[in-house]
């Protein structure tokens, strides 16, 4: 017992997140926060896991994917045909229905990351925009397969029907924080550091011998397994997953929430999906101007923060000691408000 | 047995012989050095001792060890390591980063470790970052653990690239000029650093440099190359007052002819 309360003492933010899980809940069950906003929640702690494992590529590794959504469909498709095609998790009762649901959950993210290290071998062999390119096809073959496979299996063209619902929110939560510390152990370790060397400088790594070809790989898969966890949650959480749903432009999407909330930082990925998920739905009274609105602020973010809204910064529960982050503090969006208007007041001194 | 040894190593880029029959055997403890003038391909026979190009012809021994053909990690598993002539150092990362990820071959925990977090993860962290830790403090870095390496000053960079290198703990150190870019007076502060390396640490080291004064004050033996070619070998003295060495820096007979 005493141990557990040192744990919690160190670690406030435990608590807290139990305390958050427990007042959504609540507030569900008592009417107050209806369905429709508990599936944008749900639906932002997904997108918060793939843009999580796009930052393993893309922020630590340097490697530049445009196929996120299709390692995303893979997990999804793997876990969504075990309980469907091949269990009938349906007929099952509840605890078995939930064992079933977790094993499929793990096994399509494993597969997920065996796809991960098969393109990866061969696809690493190239840099920049070709891997990205490489990485895009992929992508796309995958949503063929998908296709193709015959339609009592996987549904084929029309999309696979009757998914067990049986990600609810306390699942969907607790594999976010799952993947969110997963990276975050990542990163703080001789992986992660090799994995930043190799973005910084890929020879000099090489010679101060990390062998960049097996970190590159084992990104890779990190990457693929985060993702797979994501596309189960996501198929078990909506019933239906079809093709098209994993095509080129979700992957962008990915890459928009990661740049958005900060390439490299892991709460910077945390905001940038948060709240580019939330703020569609929040801004829906609008009707058509959404858009608008949407694409200008993303503009502002890019102009004003180019390094994303976190860039470099980390929340302080995550305990980061790699990468020379700052910790972002309650304070932090006072003073950025506080040095714009400094910027304005310095500018109208110099022309004067 | 030595800890380097080049058998009579060439190296082709399409028609042009960049390194032609180079041979060298470095003992433990020794300080040498190689000159030439730009363009000799004294960076090259670098690339080639580090597994960055592979020899056309010759063998590579390291520690006993057949080493040609192997990639650069491996050469860094084996004992070698090296700085850069344009400074190659982990920008975006921390100066403390930049020496624990040196650190990357002779960390012992695995993937599993690293997910949980069990004991050895906690001990081999603690040890890296020690480790590390002594080694920017030797150098007079300590202080600036957590800048960027990219807001260094030129020749703490250049200092960072020595100190990260040697957190690999080489058999052979490769410095690929050292005090390129340097005021007379840092120059002299690289010329006790290396002599400090070579004596305190008992490290071997092989370097290229320019400054004469720096080769002739700390290098035991010099090789000195012209087109690729081993034109002069021997102790500083010697190779100062060899013939052709100065030939090839001052312009020989047919420069004098002209």
């Amino acid at each position: 017992m005493g141990k557990v309360l040192k744990v919690v003492k160190n670690n406030l933010e435990f608590p807290i997140f139990l305390l958050f899980f427990l007042l959504v809940t609540l507030l569900h069950n008592a009417g107050i926060v209806n369905s429709y906003i508990m599936q944008v929640l749900m639906l932002a702690c997904i997108y918060i896991m793939m843009a999580e494992s796009l930052n393993i590529l893309n922020g630590m590794t340097g490697l530049s994917s445009l196929g996120q959504a299709g390692f995303m469909s893979v997990g999804a498709y793997m876990s969504a045909m075990i309980t469907t095609t091949f269990l009938n998790v349906s007929a099952m009762n509840g605890v078995a229905q939930v064992v079933a649901f977790l094993g499929a959950t793990i096994v399509g993210a494993i597969v997920t990351a065996i796809c991960g290290v098969l393109i990866g071998i061969p696809a690493l062999r190239l840099r920049g925009d070709y891997l990205a390119i490489v990485t895009l096809g992929f992508c796309e073959v995958i949503r063929a397969i998908w296709r193709v496979i015959p339609s009592d299996i996987a549904g084929a063209a029309f999309g696979l029907t009757g998914i067990p619902n049986l990600a609810n929110f306390f699942w969907i939560f607790l594999f976010m924080l799952l993947s969110v510390y997963l990276c975050r152990n990542y990163m703080d370790s001789s992986f992660g550091r090799a994995c930043l060397a190799i973005r910084d400088n890929e020879i000099a790594a090489d010679t101060m011998g990390i062998n960049c070809f097996k970190y590159k790989v084992i990104a890779f898969a990190t990457s693929a397994f985060i993702a797979g966890l994501a596309g189960s949650m996501y198929a078990h959480l909506m019933s239906y997953i079809q093709p098209d749903v994993f095509s080129y432009s979700k992957s962008t999407d990915f890459l928009v929430y990661l740049y958005a909330g900060g390439v490299g930082s892991i709460s910077g990925a945390m905001v940038g999906a948060f709240a580019l998920t939330v703020l569609p739905e929040v801004l829906r009274d609008l009707e058509n101007w959404r858009l608008v609105i949407y694409g200008a602020l993303l503009l502002i973010i890019i102009i004003f923060r180019p390094t994303g809204l976190f860039g470099g910064r980390e929340f302080a529960f995550l305990k980061m000691k790699t990468g020379g982050v700052k910790v972002f503090h309650a304070k932090t969006p006072i003073l950025w408000v506080k040095s714009l208007f400094n910027k304005k007041e310095k500018k109208e001194a110099a022309a004067k | 047995m030595s800890v380097l040894k080049a058998d009579h190593i060439s190296v082709n880029f399409g028609g042009l012989l960049a390194v032609d029959d180079f041979d060298i055997e470095i003992e433990q403890g020794q300080l040498w050095a190689i000159i030439g003038p730009n363009g000799a391909g004294k960076t090259t026979v670098f690339n080639l001792l580090t597994g960055i190009y592979y020899p056309t012809q010759g063998e590579i021994y390291v520690d006993g060890e057949k080493m040609t053909a192997r990639k650069p990690h491996e050469f860094a598993a084996a004992g070698v390591s090296r700085t850069f002539q344009n400074i190659r150092l982990f920008g975006g990362s921390t100066v403390l980063d930049n020496v624990k990820m040196a650190h990357t071959m002779d960390c012992k925990y695995g993937y599993k470790d690293m997910i949980f977090r069990g004991k050895k993860y906690h001990a081999e962290e603690e040890r890296i970052t020690k480790e590390s830790m002594e080694l920017l403090d030797l150098f007079g870095l300590a202080e600036k653990k957590d800048f960027f390496a990219t807001q260094l000053p030129y020749g703490e960079q250049r200092k960072l690239e020595i100190v990260r290198a040697l957190a690999t703990k080489p058999k052979l150190l490769l410095l690929d000029e050292p005090a390129a870019g340097m005021s007379p007076g840092e120059i002299d502060e690289v010329i006790s650093l290396i002599k400090r390396i070579h004596r305190e640490m008992n490290q071997t080291i092989l370097m290229i440099e320019h400054h004469m004064k720096l080769v002739m004050g700390v290098a035991e033996r010099i090789k000195v190359l012209e087109f690729g070619r081993t034109i002069s070998e021997g102790t500083p003295e010697y190779v100062q007052n060899d013939p052709l060495v100065i030939a090839a820096y001052l312009g020989g007979d047919h420069d004098a002819h002209a």
